[in-house]
């Protein structure tokens, strides 16, 4: 378990990025320590598999470690974090796709809702989801566009850049994760 | 949050199905309208498979999975309703440890369909297209006429009943039995032990390390049969083939119960050689052994 | 009362992105519309409760001690800015695809060059003598392809025990109970070959033994990678 009382204070960052550019080992403890909540959180609704996770906040700090020096302190070393967990996750998540042979998913377009006919809405749900569990639930695009959107606060425009998507494209998941996600929590 | 506004439901009536935990399982209901040449991949843990082939252009998986395990079906093809042409299922392990689901999937007779799984049963009824079948424990039963198909298993059992076109089955200890007939056949097994029987079989490679092989089936005309073994036996029934049989075994024995012709020692005083010509000849048979024993009989 | 807000129309008015005049038009239609306010009400709910999510979620205690044991290793070293890798090398599934597509292709010339030297082998060149033992003697290319076969083998086995933890115990014991068997009969061969280098079914058996290892080894690889 983290503990919190090992949290470097703000004042203490850029002395530790310091000492852990150098390759002190317990000061890039203390940085995970500060970081690794936020980072997990991110890997874990972004992919909806904690085992996954747990895989991509290691190569997070991994990375961080690798490219310590590089960090300037423009921005705040959470952030800094954020957007490298964000880049491993799409990156892991670019090869993971392309890596399906001899099947390329298209776009995830409700092509689906076309065929509703065949696929009546479950009227017997015992169990009410939390939001949590309904995020994870998503599937994999609409899901990563939630979290960047709605939990972790990206503009459209940033999303489309971030997965290379048109910026139409990225509304029109944004709002599927949202309608799927309305109907797993309600009753 | 409660959420329930009626007036929300009409938003949310167009959402696409998807698997909803229920109790300890989840139901799987997968329904679209394919193409006929529609390619499936299904990969994950599930623990039985029943794949049928029916005349309709459409696909249907139905089942039920552990509600903790992941379930991600994704399609691919042109966008704006038009049928699928191709759809990807996977299926991750429940972390619970509860046991792996039951799926069965229906696709139209030309579809391919690429499984693969760790322990499964893989039943596969009707289907014309392509096949490829991937287990390692298990037991893979396919019956009908595909135009291709490739099995490997570890030691899962491998059924096949019918006239598939082109075959390949790799097992290390899974036993394999052919019954029907095959253009290209391929077997390659470890210690399992290989059965084909009958029909006829025109171009048929079958390698063995420990298992043995009986071969009971006909060779087509102008065909090739080739079976290789270091320990396992080698047994060929005849019947009324008509066949040009070469043997030889490095340190093993021969047994000749079909003509009064007997093997001749082999190189170096090991082992034993035999050629045999029956009826015109019109087939070749080769049957090579490290030191199991060749037995021909009728 | 003007039309209902389509399902993009609500979301695209929460998030702000309507064009100025389609804004001014959904505002005026919501405050005559209970439906769609309470759509909206729910909609704008739902993202709120998305927004409050916990910013933080503990990842499992051990993780550090993961992350620790990859960096203090020789594998993962400071860059100069600039000199930044592309990935981590910790989790190396995916930098093992492209050593088993290498090894693959190794593999395939190896048994293809096995296949010929079996298939020639009545017009296989001179022997040579293998020093020590006059008796045996062994075609030269056969010994080449024999030693290209096991370098493809021993990259394809250190591959495997990378990914050892990604098969489950059961499969890695029967895995090893068929190599051994392979192995055994592969050694008998080599045995016999050695004492009678110009018998072709033995070459053609031997050569039919490698190709089983290595078709085992190349599934299990995949196997382990998938």
């Amino acid at each position: 378990m983290i503990d919190p009382q090992l949290a470097p204070t703000t004042d203490d960052i850029a002395a530790l990025v310091t000492l852990a550019a150098r390759g002190d080992v317990s000061a890039f403890e203390r940085l995970y320590t500060r970081c690794a909540g936020r980072v997990y959180a991110v890997c874990v609704r972004m992919t909806g598999d904690p085992q996954r996770a747990r895989e991509y906040t290691h190569d997070a700090f991994v990375r961080a470690w690798e490219r310590l020096s590089t960090f300037r302190g423009e921005a705040s070393f959470e952030t800094w974090m954020h957007r490298l967990t964000v880049n491993v996750v799409l990156t892991a998540s670019r090869g993971e796709r392309r890596r399906a042979a001899r099947f390329v998913p298209t776009e995830e377009e409700p092509a689906a809702e076309t065929n509703l006919a065949l696929s009546a809405p479950p009227d017997d749900v015992e169990t009410r989801l939390d939001l949590e569990r309904a995020i994870a639930a998503l599937p994999p695009r609409a899901r990563e566009v939630f979290v960047l959107h709605d939990v972790e606060g990206y503009r459209h425009e940033e999303i489309a850049d971030r997965l290379e998507l048109e910026a139409s494209s990225v509304r029109a998941h944004l709002h599927r994760a949202r309608r799927l996600i309305m109907r797993m929590l309600t009753r | 949050m409660m959420h329930t506004s009626l007036h929300l439901a009409l938003f949310l009536a167009a959402a696409t199905s998807i698997a909803v935990p229920l109790g300890a399982q989840q139901k799987v209901d997968v329904r679209r309208a394919v193409t006929r040449d529609v390619y499936v991949r299904l990969n994950g843990a599930f623990s039985s498979l029943r794949v049928t082939g029916w005349q309709k252009d459409s696909l249907v998986m139905t089942g039920s999975l552990p509600r903790d395990s992941r379930f991600e079906p994704a399609m691919g093809g042109p966008s704006g309703g038009s049928p699928v042409t191709g759809m990807k299922f996977y299926i991750e392990a429940s972390t619970s440890g509860a046991a792996a689901g039951s799926l069965e999937l229906f696709v139209p007779v030309g579809a391919t369909v690429w499984a693969k799984s760790g322990s499964a049963t893989i039943d596969v009824t009707g289907i014309t297209g392509g096949l490829d079948l991937n287990i390692v424990g298990g037991a893979i039963t396919v019956n009908g006429n595909p135009r291709e198909l490739n099995i490997e298993s570890m030691d899962g059992g491998v059924t096949v009943t019918g006239a598939p076109t082109w075959m390949r089955a790799k097992t290390a200890t899974g036993d394999v039995t052919i019954r029907g007939s095959c253009t290209d056949l391929g077997i390659t097994t470890v210690s399992g032990t290989v059965s084909v029987r009958d029909g006829s079989f025109e171009r048929s490679r079958i390698e063995s390390v420990t298992g043995n092989v009986t071969f009971g089936a006909g060779v087509a005309r102008a065909g090739s049969l080739l079976i290789d073994s270091h320990s396992g036996i080698i047994e060929l029934q005849i019947g009324k083939a008509s066949l040009d049989i070469d043997a030889t075994t490095i340190t093993g024995s021969i047994t000749n119960s079909v003509s009064t012709r007997r093997p001749t020692p082999g190189r170096e005083g090991r082992g034993e050689e035999l050629t045999l010509s029956l009826g015109t000849g019109d087939a070749r048979a080769t049957l090579r052994s490290f030191k199991g024993n060749i037995r021909l009989i009728r | 009362m003007t039309n209902h807000l389509t399902w993009e129309g609500l979301n695209d008015y929460i998030d702000d992105v309507l064009a100025p005049a389609e804004r001014v038009a959904a505002e005026a239609h919501v405050r005559e519309c209970e439906m769609c306010t309470a759509a909206l009400t729910e909609l704008r709910a739902t993202v709120a409760e998305a927004r409050a999510l916990p910013g933080t979620v503990m990842p499992p205690d051990e993780l550090w001690n993961d992350v620790r044991t990859t960096i203090e290793s020789r594998k993962v070293a400071h860059l100069p800015a600039g000199m930044a890798s592309s990935r981590p090398h910790a989790r190396g599934w995916w930098m093992t695809t492209g050593r088993l597509a290498a090894a693959a292709v190794v593999l395939v010339a190896a048994t293809a060059s096995l296949t010929a030297i079996a298939m020639n082998a009545r017009v296989s060149p001179a022997p040579v003598v293998v020093q020590g033992t006059p008796s045996m003697t062994v075609s030269a290319s056969w010994q080449a392809s024999e030693r290209v076969f096991q370098q493809s083998v021993l990259e394809l086995r250190e591959q495997l025990e990378m990914l050892h933890d990604h098969l489950s115990p059961g499969t890695l014991v029967k895995v090893e109970r068929a190599l051994a068997t392979i192995d055994l009969a592969i050694a008998e061969g080599r045995e016999a070959l050695l004492r009678d280098p110009a018998n072709a079914a033995l070459s053609e058996l031997l050569a039919s033994n490698y190709r089983q290892k290595i078709e085992l080894l190349r599934r299990m690889t995949q196997l382990a990678s998938s």
